[in-house]
């Protein structure tokens, strides 16, 4: 090599950048919260089957990277499980809120919900069970596209900013 | 060796460069995900590319950090660092030129982190300032660790 690189210059940096490299996908693999190593298209492809896959008589849970095709197609409505109060505070860009706590009392807007798009209900994450309730009571109400984001707001405001403003439906 | 004063400037260079580096990895360690939107906001590479960009990076950041701490490895180190600096410089450059107002993604993952700019620009170019010197006296006094 030239005498600005030599060969056993290059050979170090190489042998770093390797072990670096090796380090870094065996590390992002652990990691719960790694970033997805799949090209675009085999997650669009993933989500078509995830569409058309037999829909059983309940929510289907849906990952993040799941959930962000289907707002970029319009296809989905979020809504907040979670109390009028926390939805104030801060709540996913787009979503309605609709309380599972006022389940009852929210028929009117339930109703008006569409059956064309997919009904994606979201609460804190982390375990927490608000939005599995509220897709049940929307499937026993006749919607077939249910869908439960569990990572909620818990996983978003990781990487994006919560929405503050009432929502834009 | 015979240059008191230039050795000493150069310790001093290869341990601040050291903890720099390695504490720009920590963060982006622990969140790539995040590291990863980080670098989508540049709109400079592809989803998939910015992806393994942000698996791969930060422990090459770590691992350069380390080398130049215990003393290792100093040439390809060094090259990788003011590499990476390069980049970084040529990433924010274009940034600023296309009047991108994003987070730098430089230290810290979180949306709250330092926005791009003149500022950080000058860093970087310290940075490879120190990296390339270091890189010219490391081939200069060849003395091959592991290589």
């Amino acid at each position: 090599m030239s005498r600005w690189l030599p060969a056993w210059a290059l050979r170090q940096a190489l042998l770093l950048l390797l072990a670096a490299g090796l380090t870094g996908l065996v590390a992002n693999h652990l990691n719960p919260s790694g970033v997805a190593l799949r090209p675009a298209g085999a997650a669009i492809a993933g989500i078509a089957a995830w569409e058309e896959s037999e829909r059983a008589e309940q929510p289907r849970p849906i990952s993040l990277a799941q959930l962000q095709l289907l707002l970029g197609r319009e296809a989905a409505l979020l809504l907040d499980a979670r109390s009028r109060d926390e939805y104030r505070a801060g709540h996913l860009p787009g979503a309605v809120s609709l309380p599972y706590e006022n389940w009852n009392a929210e028929m009117a807007q339930v109703d008006q919900l569409p059956h064309d798009r997919w009904l994606v209900c979201y609460c804190d994450g982390g375990g927490c069970e608000l939005s599995e309730h509220l897709g049940l009571e929307l499937v026993g109400r006749g919607f077939k596209k249910v869908a439960v984001y569990r990572g909620g707001i818990e996983e978003w405001q990781q990487l994006h900013p919560l929405a503050q403003e009432a929502s834009h439906e | 060796m015979s240059d008191p004063a230039g050795n000493r400037l150069a310790t001093l260079l290869r341990l601040g460069l050291a903890v720099v580096f390695i504490y720009a990895s920590l963060d982006k360690i622990a969140h790539p995900a995040a590291f990863a939107a980080a670098i989508g906001h540049y709109q400079l590479l592809p989803g998939f590319l910015a992806a393994l960009l942000a698996a791969i990076l930060p422990w090459l950041e770590l691992g350069c950090g380390l080398a130049l701490l215990l003393n290792r490895g100093m040439a390809g180190a060094t090259l990788l660092a003011a590499g990476m600096n390069l980049v970084f410089i040529l990433a924010i450059t274009t940034a600023l030129a296309r009047g991108l107002d994003i987070s730098c993604g430089c230290f810290s993952t979180s949306d709250a982190g330092s926005r791009v700019g003149v500022t950080r620009l000058l860093e970087d170019l310290v940075l490879l300032l120190a990296a390339g010197w270091l890189y010219l006296r490391a081939i200069a006094a060849p003395r091959p660790d592991f290589a």
